[in-house]
């Protein structure tokens, strides 16, 4: 059995897929509690949190403190010095001192400490981490190194992100533990992990909604070219999928680039709980009035026009012209963007698709399909989802060095291309399958990027330096296939 | 400002022996240092895939006999000199390597990018007409030069300022007045040319202007030259193009030469020489990667450097890791500045006769 819990931002979903599928919806206003003990079956749990982590960085980032190391290259403000070149050695020590002065008077909630070069050796970042343990609790201190991932502002973004959330992050993973221990947080990329491993990097679990939606939906219909739409509360999402999965783009937090990639999606700022006043606005003021709200919404709208939402009587406070007028702005807004895409099929999901779709549809004169459980088609997709893993390796034979998403490993002598991929394959299966993975999840590993390239110091081969990176791409899982 | 980068992976796969100083390793950590300071992601900063030069373009700079050596000792392996052996597929990267510099020459032509760097290898200047030689097959800043001419732009100045002496470069165009060549460059050094009294020949003297540098020449002295010479004599060539052979071989850590530039000295050069381009033709330039073998040492961040300043990006903080200063320390000879004084007076002697700017009032 899979069990996939999606927190959005109206509604908790839950879906149970085995031999048949059940979903439920839940309002948030619930205890999580009770939430979790609509989850008390056996099989495995998957959680998605990308909405309430999305709230927590609205308008945030003012409470971390960002340590920025840079070393020579280009400027950045307010540093600390200290360097680690390209081959891992440390050529400026770390200004301990500075760094003391800096967070001693920091009075920020979290801190984050990005040095160049991190991840060819995580010195200068664990020797600030520890005297960043004076003033801050664990939990509220995030290291660059653990992405794995060359490029220093891209880096110190992410890091910045996983600064504010960690400790939330932390709270959810405890929260869940005390009633599920064994369960498994879902990503943005739309693959899993179990919690210890997330917490490494937690920026990976926002942007988490789109994944779950798209993986849901392609899984429900098995339709590998389409484009869904995702009727939500607050708004409505576009989710191309080309051969059965959705397009990424490089995330940005506050203008800066992360490292991290997020589904391709576009909104507009319109679904079920829209404001209806005169016309339909871009705004959510709490849930419809069929659902106890206190002003007309575009689900109030649809009661009026024939449909039986809720305590539908309660919407028919909205003149009829009114509600048209809303619905035909709706839909026109929908089949504008649409058209944008030029769809060969649309996949629609959400609350109300199922009443909203056919008629889009047959107005942009593209096949469709609404499927059983595509009010729930998010839980469904976290689900369903399997293991994902992305593992940046470094090895440096000639320093004895080699290092998986920026954590020193042993290289036991290993100096030979062949071996160096076969060993890093190998350890990143074990990974795998010590974190969840089935056998033959774990055979859907791919080696990309690799280069490799002999150091040669005063007319002698050193060594020769390796990069690959090591993946599980996600999918689905085969107990649900 | 926008800056191209031209770059492929053939440019790193280029090997005439691995333990050659231009070898694969040459560019792997200048690569590693602009992924690491996050260029790529940089909205001033394109990245540009080559396309290979055509036969036809190369045939504007090469001997027919010469290009057809290349091309079938590439297919089994050939010797041109000591320095200079052709490996196994040399060709289809030689030939990557021109079209990288003329890739450059045409975004910037095209006005995709305000300027442009080929970190292209394997490097050009050496290579002559008749043959290759100082680990150069091609010469790829000629062969952009006379596609940027077919393009339009009829009058182009080159600054090499590789360590060595871009011999090839100046043969191709001694005497052609439509390129002015200057190369500043160590003396004695390989490949032994570079004379202030080589001047250009025919229609082309004046054209050709060397300026010598000694041993342990530092930052200072480059900045004399740039004032006292190439912002003169490019003022007062008015060229349509700047193309710079940028060698890297002149910073203070290179194995195989001895001057002593330092990373941030190199970023200043190419500041100024962008500032040059702006003012006399329309910002338009290309640099083109020669030599420079320091390639732990201070490659890295000369490479950061060059693009920084292209694209406007603050350099104050270029610079070498502090662990190299006592290598500075023995690499400069604090009476070069004086002898390269006396070579600038000796060279706007020699070169009076054709440029006004030089001419005793």
């Amino acid at each position: 059995m899979l069990l996939g819990l999606d927190i959005g931002g109206t509604n908790t979903d839950l879906a149970v897929v085995g031999e048949t599928i059940e979903t439920f919806k839940a309002p948030n206003g619930e205890s999580p509690e009770k939430i979790l003990g609509l989850t008390e079956r056996p099989g495995r749990l998957c959680i998605s949190t990308s909405q309430p982590l999305n709230l927590i960085l609205t308008g945030y980032g003012r409470g971390v403190e960002e340590i920025l190391i840079p070393g020579p290259g280009l400027h950045y403000e307010n540093t600390i010095p200290g360097y680690i070149d390209h081959r891992g050695d440390i050529l400026e020590p770390l200004d301990n001192e500075a760094i003391e002065n800096r967070l001693k008077n920091s009075g920020k909630e979290s801190v984050s400490i990005t040095a160049k070069f991190s991840v060819r050796n995580p010195a200068i970042e664990l020797a600030a981490y520890n005297i960043a343990l004076k003033y801050f609790p664990e939990d509220c201190i995030a290291l660059s190194y653990k992405t794995g991932e060359l490029n220093f502002p891209a880096r110190a973004a992410t890091t910045f992100l996983n600064a504010i959330i960690l400790r939330s992050v932390h709270s959810i993973k405890k929260m869940i533990s005390s009633i599920r221990p064994d369960f498994y947080f879902f990503k943005g990329d739309g693959g899993i992990l179990p919690p210890h491993e997330v917490i490494l990097n937690p920026s990976h679990l926002l942007n988490s909604s789109a994944a779950a939606v798209s993986l849901g939906a392609f899984y429900l219909t098995r339709k590998e070219n389409a484009l869904v739409i995702d009727i939500g509360g607050t708004t409505t999402d576009f989710i191309p999928l080309k051969e059965g999965k959705p397009l990424f783009e490089r995330l940005a937090f506050q203008g800066r680039k992360t490292l991290n990639n997020g589904i391709l999606t576009s909104s507009l700022p319109y679904g079920g709980d829209s404001v209806v006043s005169d016309k339909l606005e871009p705004r959510r003021e709490g849930n419809s009035l069929a659902f106890g709200g206190k002003l007309p919404t575009l689900t109030d709208a649809l009661n009026c026009c024939g449909f039986t939402f809720g305590d539908f009587e309660k919407s028919y406070s909205i003149k009829n012209i009114i509600a048209q007028n809303a619905l035909e702005q709706y839909t026109g807004y929908v089949k504008e963007r649409v058209r944008l895409y030029s769809p060969s099929f649309l996949i629609g999901t959400g609350y109300l698709a199922r009443f909203l779709i056919p008629a889009i549809a047959k107005e942009v004169n593209c096949p469709y399909l609404v499927p059983d459980h595509a009010e729930s088609a998010n839980a469904v997709g976290v689900a369903v989802s399997r293991m994902s893993l992305v593992v940046h390796i470094h090895a440096d034979t000639g320093k004895g060095r080699i290092l998986f998403n920026g954590t020193p490993g042993k290289l036991n002598g290993l100096y030979r291309k062949e071996d160096i991929i076969e060993y890093s394959v190998r350890k990143v299966s074990e990974k795998a399958i010590s974190l969840g993975a089935s056998l033959s999840e774990v055979n859907q590993i791919e080696v990309t990027d690799l280069r490799e390239f002999d150091v040669i110091k005063s007319g002698r081969r050193e060594g020769s330096i390796i990069d690959l990176v090591v993946r599980l791409p996600p999918g689905i899982s085969e107990e649900a296939i | 400002m926008t800056t191209g980068i031209v770059v492929h992976d053939a440019y790193l796969d280029h090997e005439q022996h691995p333990l050659h100083p231009e070898r694969r390793e040459r560019l792997r950590y200048t690569l590693d240092q602009i992924t690491e300071e996050g260029l790529w992601d940089d909205t001033r900063i394109i990245r540009f895939t080559p396309h290979p030069a055509k036969e036809a373009e190369l045939l504007l700079i090469h001997e027919p006999g010469y290009l057809n050596f290349l091309k079938h000792s590439s297919i089994s392996g050939g010797f041109i000199d000591q320095d200079t052996i052709v490996p196994k597929g040399l060709w289809e990267g030689a030939l990557l390597a021109a079209g990288g510099a003329i890739t450059a020459g045409e975004v910037v032509h095209n006005r995709v990018v305000s300027n442009a760097f080929a970190l292209v290898r394997p490097p050009g200047h050496h290579a002559k007409p008749w043959t290759g030689a100082g680990f150069c097959y091609l010469n790829n800043v000629a062969i952009l030069v006379r596609s940027l001419q077919k393009m339009g732009y009829a009058k182009v100045l080159i600054l090499d300022w590789d360590a060595h002496h871009g011999d090839g470069t100046q043969v191709i165009f001694y005497d052609d007045p439509s390129v002015l060549f200057i190369s500043i460059h160590e003396r004695p050094l390989y490949p032994g040319t570079g004379d202030i009294t080589e001047i250009g020949s025919h229609r082309g003297e004046g054209y050709t202007v060397n300026i010598p540098v000694p041993h342990g020449t530092t930052d200072d002295s480059y900045q004399l030259i740039m004032g006292e010479i190439i912002i003169p004599l490019a003022l007062e060539f008015k060229p349509d193009f700047i193309v710079v052979s940028a060698g890297q071989d002149n910073h203070y850590t290179d194995p195989i030469t001895g001057l002593a530039l330092t990373a941030k000295g190199y970023a200043w050069l190419m500041q100024e020489t962008v500032l040059l381009s702006q003012k006399v033709c329309k910002g338009r330039l290309v640099a083109v990667l020669e030599g420079g073998y320091s390639i732990e040492g201070g490659l890295p961040y000369i490479n950061l450097g060059i693009i920084a300043a292209m694209a406007g990006i603050d350099i104050r903080n270029i610079r070498e890791p502090s662990s190299y200063l006592d290598l500075y320390k023995e690499s400069i000879d604090p009476e070069a500045y004086a002898r390269v004084e006396n070579v600038i007076a000796d060279l706007k002697k020699i070169q009076q006769r054709f440029w006004t700017s030089f001419s005793i009032k």
